[in-house]
């Protein structure tokens, strides 16, 4: 059985494998599962643009990509929820050049007559998701207050914003320039502030989010943001990281995205890899995303006006799977609520996804982040792979996350093993009897292997995938289990084999009936 | 009362009721055209679900009304009467069909903004 970007003429020594999804009826490298954070950098970061870093601590980050950067915000979530996963980061510079825009948005801060509030109070603000108290008494001005409130905002330097006062006016301009932190239809970076009532302040924002309502929208100018995104995915093409976070979100960046995961994960080269990335618009924009997608390694993780930013949602969502999935047979359960998924839930409950939303959420392969009173979850790890290849029709048999996942822990636990145990090694042909069945008896010279002396090494490791409950129906799989030389190519031997991955009990339903007589 | 959507560009909306396994998916004011059928040959290309002219048509007292005023609401679909921009809260505007992209988009000409219409395109 061939496999493909191996055709039976490449001659130079390899060990690969092929990982089919979506294969069941309808109806490389091994290693360290690391995390690789890609996004532009702010001006004050030292780091070489398009050049890879490893991140033990925030302070690298902040140092290297500029405190408040995406990448920055991607790498500090990471490291809150899962302090010992590996991170590796590479920045790109931002959109420049000509027509290039700057999201901003303002809070306006009046008194409701005279100039000075009635009473002591604070004024509240939330700037993604970080909780800023603005004390004021009865001899500050609408200048002070606002003074203060920049200050505070300011003294924040993890947030992607810098505030600055002017009169009763805090002015946000974006610390990344460009359509990716607003575009004037897509709110990245939301805030919202509220005086307490009855004391003579008033508060008022520009819109929900920078670049929304009368704040100023950002654009890229004549250097694109996605143009830094492609030459800093170019440095990294023979390189294998299995989680890659993207704070990226527009559809030339996307597509980007999934081409470089695609081409990665193809058995040549073996660099089997998954990207995430965020979105804090509609469900309905990003469904069409998603379907254009279509893929089992591209996750989008979905929180329709966030009070975070896509940088956080990706941060934590990569981080978690990191986590759970670095133990074997690991996953993110359904409703993710763990102590390490701290995204909090929308602020509005008109935002929360309704039962409808969520299951149109799920059937596209998006990760859903619900929200309740209780807080925000994550309501079931998917990839896009939900459609067929016309991307029309409806097929989940690769969408939940777990099927990709076991099979790259499975192929990976193959190869590695391969390694170890057949370096050195000959080949050559099973002995047969003459009625064409291999002959047990035949005496094999020392590292030399045959195709029926190494069957049982695939289904040895097989079988332990089965106990440990990561793969199923291990007759299905032994029964598969098929292994040759290629007939033209005498020095290449082809395992194959094809069963199920584990389900997860993700639906249950009860029917009680009450039988009092009458 | 009927609730009268058009598909938008860049967004697209399940089509309320069961999904049924191996069809088409369905969404609302969309078809889909295959385009992996050329000259009776499968190239193996995507299809692509494209804007129908005639507005999708509800029941407001339907099950599904909430739903799809709220993605209305939302953004994902475009109201193609004042009278389903009144239910779902959204201002109403004048919309054309653009046969090249197969999509409804606003009606941006001076025509149009001079002399507002309550009845769509």
């Amino acid at each position: 059985m061939s496999i493909q970007g191996y055709p039976s003429s490449y001659r130079a020594p390899f060990a690969a494998v092929e990982l089919r999804f979506g294969q069941g009826p309808s109806n490389a490298p091994s290693g360290p599962r690391t995390t690789f954070y890609c996004g532009p950098k702010t001006s004050s970061g030292t780091a070489t643009a398009n050049t890879r870093y490893t991140i033990s601590r925030e302070s690298d980050a902040i140092t290297l990509f500029g405190a408040g950067s995406p990448v920055h915000r991607m790498c500090r979530r990471h490291l809150m929820a899962n302090k010992n996963g590996a991170i590796a980061a590479s920045a790109h510079a931002a959109s420049s050049g000509s027509g290039v825009a700057t999201a901003t948005g303002t809070i306006t801060v009046t008194m409701s007559s005279g100039s000075n509030p009635t009473a002591t109070g604070n004024v509240t603000t939330y700037v993604c998701g970080e909780y800023i108290t603005t004390a004021f008494n009865t001899s500050d001005t609408i200048a002070t207050i606002a003074s203060a409130l920049a200050d505070q905002i300011n003294t924040k330097t993890w947030l992607p914003v810098t505030a600055s006062p002017s009169g009763g006016v805090v002015t946000l301009t974006a610390k990344i320039a460009g359509a990716s932190q607003g575009n004037g239809t897509v709110g990245v970076l939301r805030f919202r502030s509220a005086p307490d009532p009855g004391k003579n302040v008033a508060v008022a924002t520009s819109g929900a989010a920078l670049g929304l309502g009368t704040g100023v929208a950002g654009a890229d100018g004549a250097t694109t943001e996605v143009s830094g995104l492609t030459a800093a995915l170019n440095t990294i093409t023979n390189i294998r990281y299995y989680y890659m976070g993207f704070s990226a979100w527009d559809s030339a960046s996307l597509a980007i995205i999934k081409t470089h995961i695609s081409n990665k994960s193809e058995a040549n080269p073996g660099l089997r890899s998954r990207a995430f990335t965020g979105y804090t618009g509609t469900l309905t924009a990003l469904q069409t995303l998603a379907i254009a997608a279509n893929h089992e390694r591209r996750h989008f993780v979905h929180q329709e006006n966030s009070e975070w930013d896509v940088a956080d949602l990706v941060g934590n969502a990569v981080a978690v799977h990191q986590k759970a999935e670095s133990v074997r047979g690991g996953f993110v359960h359904d409703n993710y609520r763990d102590a390490d998924w701290m995204c909090p839930a929308v602020y509005d409950t008109a935002d929360a996804p309704t039962g409808t939303e969520i299951n149109d959420s799920v059937t596209d392969g998006i990760i859903q982040i619900g929200s309740d009173q209780i807080g925000s979850f994550m309501v079931m790890s998917v990839n896009s792979r939900s459609k067929d290849a016309t991307g029309a029709i409806d097929d989940f048999r690769a969408t939940e996350t777990h099927r990709v996942s076991f099979m790259d822990e499975f192929g990976d636990t193959v190869l590695l093993r391969h390694v170890q145990q057949y370096a050195g090694f000959k080949l050559q042909a099973d002995q047969k009897l003459a009625d064409g069945s291999v002959n047990t008896n035949q005496k094999v010279p020392p590292k030399t292997t045959t195709p029926s002396l190494y069957k049982p090494f695939v289904a040895k490791i097989i079988e332990e995938f089965v106990d440990a409950g990561v793969l199923q129906g291990l007759d299905d799989w032994l029964a598969s289990l098929n292994d040759a030389i290629d007939p033209n190519n005498i020095s290449r031997n082809e395992a194959s084999a094809s069963g199920r991955t584990a389900d997860i009990l993700h639906q249950q339903t009860f029917v009680f009936s009450e039988t009092t007589p009458g | 009362m009927q609730l009268k959507f058009y598909a938008k560009p860049d967004h697209v909306v399940h089509r309320p009721g069961p999904k049924m396994i191996g069809q088409v998916h369905q969404y609302v004011g969309r078809r889909f055209v295959r385009l992996d059928d050329e000259e009776g040959k499968k190239t193996g290309k995507a299809g692509q679900h494209v804007a129908l002219k005639e507005p999708a048509v509800f029941d407001s007292e339907g099950p599904e009304a909430m739903q799809l005023l709220r993605y209305c609401a939302k953004g994902g679909l475009w109201p193609a009467d004042e009278a389903t921009a009144s239910a779902a809260g959204v201002p109403f505007a004048k919309l054309k069909f653009d046969d090249a992209q197969a999509e409804w988009i606003p009606d941006l000409s001076p025509a149009s903004a001079a002399k507002p219409s309550s009845k769509s395109e």
